[in-house]
């Protein structure tokens, strides 16, 4: 298991997977946006999405869980 | 008479014997002498004060022979350019630090101020001798003093190739720079088992005090290095970019090399790097080392507030440090590390007579209760206070948004710089469009029959108006919008012109710096 963790507060604007799906490193898993930046959170590593933490539109915080990948 | 002398001589340097260096070798260390042997210019190293030894009687002490105090300090030439050194061996004692053993380093490090010449510590102690009770302690209380009054007048550096834990650690982390290796360095102000008896908490060397402790998170650590002969390779590389004291212009002519690669190289690849969508982030030293002598950048503190980049490089020959905006990380946006990051760096450059640019792509400070909470007011005040401060050449680049009060806090003209260009794509602001029309319009937009659509409009226009750099050239808050291919040149035309820079101010102890 592991967790994909927001590196900055901010807010989800955009969920690229879905439960189930098979992902590889690189990735993009979801994109959160702070201080008029959108960031991609890229995936670690080949896995799958077990969970997804997260709604669009949701405020995070650093450290909030988005993602449990396989 | 000379065979004693001979003898003599021969048995101290062999430090700890065979044995203890077999051991250091089985923790993939070199002894101090090896790493001294690699570190200098071959035979170019004088040392001093071999014969020194400790005065203890307590606890069978007076029978200890313990070589060269387990210290070798010395001089000798790096690259050509002479160096003062003090480097502890573990094989003697563990590299116990004793009364003498402390002098010897502040000895040096005395020296080396008077002379002009900097300093580099290798430090691999087992921590203090505790069989010599205050006088250990006193001779902390001497290398501190040392040290810190030749703080600003010749560069420091700490190599961190074994252990160094308790108060002796305060000196590693007040040199300029500190440099640990990966396997082996270690440093805090108590190691896990004193931790262990007085608070309780349960943690293991390594985690507590090893680069990952310092590195990234504490940001005590300057440069990881792999091992010995990593650690003293980028040491004399970081050496080749600073000048041996604070006020030779000789010294800094000393740093000049010639590197081949035309002052006014064009980058076309620059003029699309970035993307002129202002949310989409980008590395930004794929910037960087496309306008530096050849791409090479040397970074310091590389894993540690990430948001910003520090580090040395060269404009025609002519070393530099840059101070850059790091868009792929945490926006950019400054927080409280990466401003005392930045605020440390440039009083570096500041104290040492080298020049700054700076590069903007900056969308504010950190806001929100962990930063506010944090001091992000004090911690941001540093970076204004060091850039205002600052007396050497400064140039900035806004390469794409400079914004609110990061635009003062990393160098804008009217905090510093002496050359401020822009790219054509950069927005200069006091907030950005969105921000801006929800407040000035906000009740205009409230009170519309269609809010949203109202509220778009009035962002495209404060957009419209204010989101580019012709705002800011018309009141010449910028000297110049240019070409993002030709940013090399520029910076090397400004260089060239700010040679001589001088700069008197009234006689004051210090400022009040938000520390």
């Amino acid at each position: 298991m592991a967790a994909i963790v927001s590196s900055m507060p901010g807010r989800v604007v955009d969920i690229k997977v879905k439960v189930g799906e098979e992902v590889t490193q690189g990735q993009e898993l979801c994109i959160i946006e702070a201080m008029k930046m959108q960031m991609p959170v890229k995936s670690p590593q080949n896995s799958k999405v077990i969970d997804i933490k997260v709604e669009v539109g949701q405020g995070i915080k650093k450290g909030d869980v988005l993602m449990e990948l396989d | 008479m000379l065979d004693e002398y001979k003898q003599k001589r021969e048995i101290i340097k062999q430090m700890g014997g065979p044995k203890a260096v077999e051991q250091q070798h089985k923790r993939g260390s070199w002894t101090a002498r090896e790493r001294l042997d690699y570190f200098f210019d071959p035979g170019t190293f004088t040392e001093t004060g071999l014969f020194v030894k400790h005065r203890t009687t307590a606890f069978g002490m007076d029978k200890r022979e313990i070589p060269a105090e387990g210290v070798i300090t010395g001089f000798g030439k790096v690259n050509g350019r002479l160096v003062m050194v003090a480097a502890e061996d573990y094989t003697t004692m563990v590299g116990t630090f004793g009364e003498y053993h402390g002098k010897k380093f502040s000895q040096t490090i005395d020296l080396a101020k008077d002379m002009g010449i900097p300093f580099v510590g290798m430090n691999d102690s087992g921590g203090a001798r505790l069989q010599e009770g205050m006088d250990t302690l006193q001779s902390y209380a001497w290398l501190f003093t040392s040290q810190i009054l030749a703080s600003g007048i010749i560069p420091q550096i700490a190599l961190l190739m074994g252990p160094c834990l308790g108060g002796q650690a305060y000196h590693p982390v007040m040199q300029d720079f500190v440099f640990q290796c990966r396997q082996t360095g270690r440093m805090g102000i108590a190691g896990p088992a004193f931790v262990k008896t007085q608070t309780g908490e349960d943690i293991d060397l390594d985690t507590l005090c090893g680069v990952e402790a310092h590195a990234v998170k504490s940001g005590e650590t300057h440069v990881v290095v792999e091992d010995d002969k990593d650690c003293l390779d980028k040491a004399k590389e970081l050496l080749s970019f600073l000048p041996a004291n604070n006020n030779k212009k000789e010294s800094r002519k000393l740093t000049y090399q010639e590197t081949g690669d035309d002052p006014e190289r064009i980058d076309l690849e620059l003029d699309t790097l970035v993307p002129e969508e202002p949310y989409i982030a980008y590395d930004m030293h794929d910037v960087i080392v496309r306008i530096i002598d050849n791409g090479n950048f040397f970074e310091i503190l590389k894993d540690f507030a990430q948001n910003v980049i520090v580090g040395f490089a060269r404009f025609g020959g002519r070393p530099a440090g840059i101070v850059a905006s790091q868009p792929m990380c945490a926006a950019g946006a400054l927080d409280c590390d990466a401003a005392d990051k930045v605020a440390r760096f440039v009083r570096f450059c500041d104290l040492f007579n080298i020049p700054l640019i700076n590069l903007h792509d900056v969308p504010g400070y950190w806001i929100g209760s962990t930063e506010e909470w944090k001091g992000i007011l004090r911690h941001g005040a540093k970076m204004l206070y060091s850039y205002i401060e600052a007396t050497v050449p400064k140039i900035t680049i806004v390469v794409r948004k400079s914004f609110a009060g990061a635009y003062t806090g990393m160098c804008c003209k009217d905090t510093g710089a002496d050359f401020m260009f822009a790219w054509p794509i950069a927005k200069i602001c006091i907030v950005g469009a969105e921000t801006a029309a929800s407040i000035i319009f906000a009740r205009e937009i409230k009170e519309s029959e269609d809010p949203d659509a109202m509220k778009a409009q009035r962002i495209a226009e404060y957009r419209e108006l204010f989101e580019n750099p012709y705002r800011a050239a018309e009141r010449g808050f910028i000297d110049d919008v240019i070409m993002p291919s030709e940013t090399r040149k520029h910076i090397n035309r400004a260089l060239d012109i700010l040679e001589d820079k001088t700069v008197i101010r009234p006689w004051r102890k210090y400022s009040n710096i938000n520390l």
